[in-house]
């Protein structure tokens, strides 16, 4: 017996310089990286506004996280700091927020999860991978809420190599969604139907320049506008899609890296 | 061919090691070895760290089974990966490719450094010079190992890379069992994958968690863990599909528990409450109790949070059963996100054999209320079933309930 999977939350934070203020005053964030601070965000703003007693268990909740290229500047100011200093004296703070499931930790830490949490790592649509295995978590009955979370922050290096001009500027996004396996939840906000992901192998050169990228449903269409954000790209797209609509959407995803569909039903006006 | 207790059958189990290529080769080097299977290799990284690590030979990296991946390598950890995932199919029967390429296949990998871009020389080139080769760049948009896996068999199915540090190996095999039972594909090829990385022995290092001497896990005077690398793979079905394909299954996965210690980004929770829950889960999923377990095997890194943290979770759990503990890591290193890999290859080695081999390291243990196999133990098992568990970073803990054939 399969249960219910309704999404119930979601939020989407996005910014540079603010998120750096924020992690100054915020408890538990000082040491934090942009991308962790952002990500941290949104699983609270999604989670929230959720009474628990309408069935949001944090007891009983995973994490699951998708990136794509991740703490890359961590790793990357790592390597300074060891090259700065010799080989030794590499800062432990900087190593600590360099590895990839940094972020599902802090959540995990920061909001008293202490189910199951998985960081996944995809360049093709690493929210949709992560909400492809919370959703079958769900589904199956092995947890009874999740959330899932993506991140992704621009990183100077890969700015470069794809228009040129050096951005040290370093923006960020993340968005967290809700799920819960209990029928009939007050919050709900649309009941997922499937979701379903299909990574294809191919060249790095159309995965970086997401060339050949299409995603539809049924009022627009669109494409990647060659922005090195999987996250970010996916969450204006998410976004408009769950926003003012009161019945059942499909969307559809696809290119050179494989193809992807997500289907909601029932999806309460807000 | 045996019924198990109604798991996930495991058809086959590759493993690449500093002990070498094959299961046979680790358990040879596991019955024979009282240390480091390589020892003081810090010229593999062109590191001036004087720390030992535990380096795969290139010499297994270059056999004939190689070359059916066509030179198509974008680093070594996809070399470690494919070299333990042919061994586990060959053992799976599945001797061509194509035998495979009609059916669902998943591929799970946990990894650490593998998903990493670690091309100093690119990123430095760039920021002193402001050039950048974007081969790099692309090679490293080519290393989903997953990805990569699934291109090189010619495979289709549901793939995942799994970063959860040390514990991305074990995950990525609770990963695919759940396919399986799920029924989102026929077959899987799980397991973990790492490479050496000057920049990971650095972190380690920044952290003061690694030894200059080799790993003591477990021991009273243990000071730290050794890096190493490897890839530890299994092939997992379903077993109506083993009845069909008439093949004989080395283990069955009977359950999986994950948790997070929600306490510290880089040190365990120091009762291992985190890791209570995950080996409770993993037992209730397998409807069995503790007295069922005759062997586990640790993550047992030697360094004190992590020995501690873990022989206090194992006693919580499994009081006065006392099945034997061992580690691995004073012969391998920790091999990050191929550890829960070839730990759960080494394990149902020790499973089939109905012998448990001691802790390398390991001379003088130092918990009591848990049976620590330490250096030179050679013992018996009392029955079929054992766990093989991992502690990360973040506070992830995750185990898996194995029965060997």
């Amino acid at each position: 017996m399969m249960s219910e999977c309704l999404l119930i939350g979601r939020a989407i934070v996005s910014g540079g310089e603010w998120l750096e203020q924020v992690k100054t005053t915020r408890v538990g964030l000082r040491r934090a990286d942009m991308l962790t601070a952002a990500a941290v965000l949104a699983a609270e703003r999604a989670s929230v506004l959720i009474d628990n007693d309408e069935g949001f268990d944090f007891s009983g909740c995973g994490i699951f996280v998708g990136l794509g290229t991740g703490p890359l500047n961590q790793n990357f100011e790592f390597l300074e700091s060891v090259r700065a200093n010799g080989e030794g004296q590499g800062s432990p703070t900087l190593f600590a927020h360099s590895v990839h499931n940094t972020l599902g930790g802090y959540i995990s830490r920061l909001l008293g999860i202490t189910g199951p949490c998985f960081t996944m790592t995809s360049f093709v649509w690493p929210f949709l991978s992560a909400l492809q295995e919370a959703f079958w978590f769900i589904r199956s009955g092995r947890l009874k809420s999740a959330l899932v979370i993506s991140a992704e922050e621009t990183a100077p290096m890969l700015e470069c190599a794809k228009s040129g001009i050096d951005r040290h500027k370093r923006i960020c996004s993340a968005i967290a969604w809700c799920l819960s396996g209990v029928s009939g939840h007050d919050r709900r906000i649309a009941l997922i139907e499937d979701v379903s992901v299909a990574e294809r192998p191919c060249l790095g050169e159309q995965l970086f320049f997401r060339s050949g990228e299409r995603w539809s449903y049924p009022e627009t269409a669109g494409a990647n506008d060659g922005i090195n954000d999987y996250a970010m790209a996916l969450n204006q797209f998410i976004s408009g899609v769950v926003d003012g609509v009161c019945d059942s959407r499909s969307w559809r995803l696809s290119g050179p890296f494989g193809n992807a569909v997500v289907r909601l039903r029932d999806l309460q006006c807000r | 061919m045996p019924e198990g207790l109604g798991g996930v059958a495991v058809t086959g189990i590759g493993v690449i090691s500093a002990a070498g290529a094959g299961v046979a080769a680790l358990a040879s080097v596991q019955r024979q070895a009282k240390g480091l299977a390589v020892e003081g290799a810090c010229e593999a990284l062109d590191t001036g760290l004087e720390l030992p690590v535990c380096h795969v030979d290139n010499d297994f990296l270059e056999d004939e089974c190689m070359e059916l991946a066509c030179g198509r390598f974008p680093n070594r950890t996809c070399a470690l990966l494919f070299r333990a995932s042919v061994d586990a199919l060959r053992m799976a029967g599945i001797t061509t490719f194509s035998s495979i390429q009609g059916i669902r296949v998943g591929i799970s990998v946990g990894t650490t450094v593998g998903a990493t871009f670690n091309n100093e020389s690119c990123y430095f080139d760039w920021k002193d010079n402001g050039r950048i080769d974007l081969e790099y760049i692309y090679q490293f948009h080519e290393s989903n190992l997953a990805l990569w896996l699934h291109s090189v068999l010619g495979t289709s199915g549901p793939s995942v890379v799994v970063a959860n540090a040390c514990s991305s190996g074990t995950d990525a095999i609770g990963i695919a069992y759940q396919w399986i039972r799920d029924g989102r594909c026929d077959m899987a090829v799980a397991g973990g994958a790492d490479e050496l990385s000057r920049i990971a022995l650095n972190g380690f290092n920044s952290l003061q968690l690694t030894s200059s001497e080799p790993a003591m896990p477990f021991d009273v005077n243990r000071n730290g863990l050794n890096l190493g690398e490897g890839a530890g793979v299994l092939v997992l079905e379903d077993k109506d599909r083993v009845n069909i394909r008439n093949v004989s299954p080395v283990a069955f996965v009977l359950g999986y528990g994950a948790s997070s210690d929600a306490w510290h980004p880089t040190a365990p929770e120091p009762e291992g409450r985190g890791l209570q829950s995950a080996l409770k889960d993993a037992l209730r999923e397998a409807h069995l109790t503790p007295s069922c377990i005759s062997v586990i095997n640790a993550h047992g890194t030697g360094t004190r949070a992590n020995d501690a943290a873990e022989a206090r979770a194992i006693s919580a759990v499994f009081k006065d059963v006392r099945p034997p503990v061992y580690s691995i890591k004073g012969l391998l290193g920790h091999t990050l996100g191929a550890a829960g890999g070839i730990e759960a290859v080494s394990l149902i080695q020790t499973l089939k054999d109905r012998m448990v081999l001691g802790t390398p390291g390991c001379r003088e243990p130092e918990y009591e209320d848990i049976a620590i196999a330490s250096e030179g133990w050679e013992k018996e098992i009392s029955g079929p079933i054992g766990i093989s568990q991992s502690l990360a970073f973040g506070g992830g803990n995750s185990a898996l309930v194995i029965e060997g054939c």
